[in-house]
């Protein structure tokens, strides 16, 4: 049981010796490690051991640097972005907003085609009025079905939205296409650039 | 001149003024290129990039430790050797992290086996150094041998005041375990 404990305390004590080493502990802190290495061989040794490492790095000395590194003028010039790639963010932002334009467009089908305009039908010509007796039914109305308005002669029977220009959702979609992946492709041009260039300058800057 | 004044005169375009605070940080920076590194010549190259970043990125430079500051860039442009290395065939970070030739520590009077000796020390901290994980050595060299508090390490690594004193505590330990396995190398007082 106390061996248990030992060795919580322990483990306590030695990650406080690195810090203790620094002067980096609170008072109490410090009294429990001084406290508890009076008493524990092993975590005397450690201490001792971690404080023989610090002092040989103390001493390790500063190696001269081999030359000045002072800046030439021309070394220090600020780099001028590259001209050819001035372009780039906004063809990006502009291949963006086209993409978002025909996906909303699409969305809320503003480029639908509006259907040709349909001629009214022919006014029906004037039934007569059809004088018969109570209770004899009119034949003639259940053998012919009422045929449905669509179905004018002269017109195919399609959706109003396919019949002006049935070339438009494909021509649609094809651009739709075009426009992700010319946004894809400049946009990871644009990242790449952005990662260089931060890799160079900006990033080791911090 | 105050490095206060030498900064915003840089910050302003005037190189000259730059100039003077790469005179006075050059050995700092170097030496941490160096240790992290182990190898004189990409010590330089990352020493030069540093200063070169540094003055491209001084007007953004908003007040507090420049030298912190300074070296959270030379940390980064050694990150930026490693990975390069790492890159490279597999034996460019061996050679990379091979010391060429660590100057040796410090002693006034000493016999020629003593200096040998000592060289032999060297070199055995340079490999321990090497040995532990970047970021441990960063924190390790900033504060063992460049003497920067647990405040600035924090600034130069861009990290937590318990993330430098655990990893402080831990590269400290491995060095230790590295030290100790070559004790004849070490300076009599601590044999024992």
């Amino acid at each position: 049981m106390f061996g248990k404990r030992k060795e919580v305390s322990c483990s306590k004590v030695r990650r406080l010796l690195s810090p203790y080493i620094d002067g980096r502990v609170s008072a109490r802190e410090r009294e429990r490690v001084e406290e508890h290495v009076r008493t524990c061989v092993e975590c005397r040794h450690e201490l001792d051991s971690l404080q023989m490492t610090v002092q040989l790095l103390h001493r390790v000395p500063a190696a001269p640097p081999p030359r000045s590194f002072a800046l030439a003028a021309e070394l220090a010039k600020r780099p001028v972005r590259q001209p050819g790639l001035l372009w780039l963010r906004p063809a990006t932002a502009l291949a963006v907003v086209v993409l978002l334009f025909l996906f909303v467009g699409d969305m809320f089908q503003v480029f639908e085609p509006t259907p040709l305009p349909q001629p009214a039908p022919a006014p029906a010509a004037p039934e007569e009025p059809k004088f018969m007796a109570p209770g004899v039914r009119d034949v003639t109305e259940e053998a012919a079905p009422p045929t449905p308005p669509e179905a004018a002669p002269g017109y195919p029977v399609a959706p109003p939205q396919e019949i002006g220009r049935p070339w438009a959702g494909f021509w649609l979609h094809q651009m739709e296409i075009a426009f992700a992946a010319l946004v894809l492709v400049l946009g990871s041009i644009w990242l790449f650039t952005i990662r260089k260039r931060k890799s160079g300058v900006t990033r080791k800057a911090g | 001149m105050e490095d206060r004044e030498l900064i915003s005169q840089s910050q302003a375009g005037d190189l000259d003024s730059f100039n003077q605070l790469v005179e006075k940080y050059q050995s700092q920076v170097y030496n941490l290129a160096l240790r992290m590194l182990g190898n004189a010549e990409a010590a330089a190259d990352a020493t030069q990039d540093t200063f070169l970043a540094a003055y491209r990125a001084v007007g953004k430079f908003r007040g507090g430790n420049f030298r912190a500051w300074l070296l959270r860039i030379a940390a980064n442009s050694c990150r930026d050797q490693l990975r390069a290395a790492r890159r490279r065939p597999a034996s460019s970070l061996d050679l990379l992290l091979e010391s060429e030739s660590p100057p040796p520590l410090v002693a006034k009077t000493e016999s020629p086996e003593d200096y040998a000796l000592r060289r032999e020390l060297g070199r055995a901290i340079s490999d321990g150094l090497a040995s532990l994980p970047a970021e441990q050595r960063l924190v390790v060299i900033l504060s063992d041998i460049q003497g920067l508090s647990y405040e600035d390490i924090a600034q130069a690594t861009r990290s937590s005041l318990g993330t430098v004193k655990s990893r402080l505590s831990r590269g400290r330990e491995r060095l230790r375990d590295c030290l100790l396995q070559q004790r004849e190398l070490l300076p009599p007082e601590f044999r024992q």
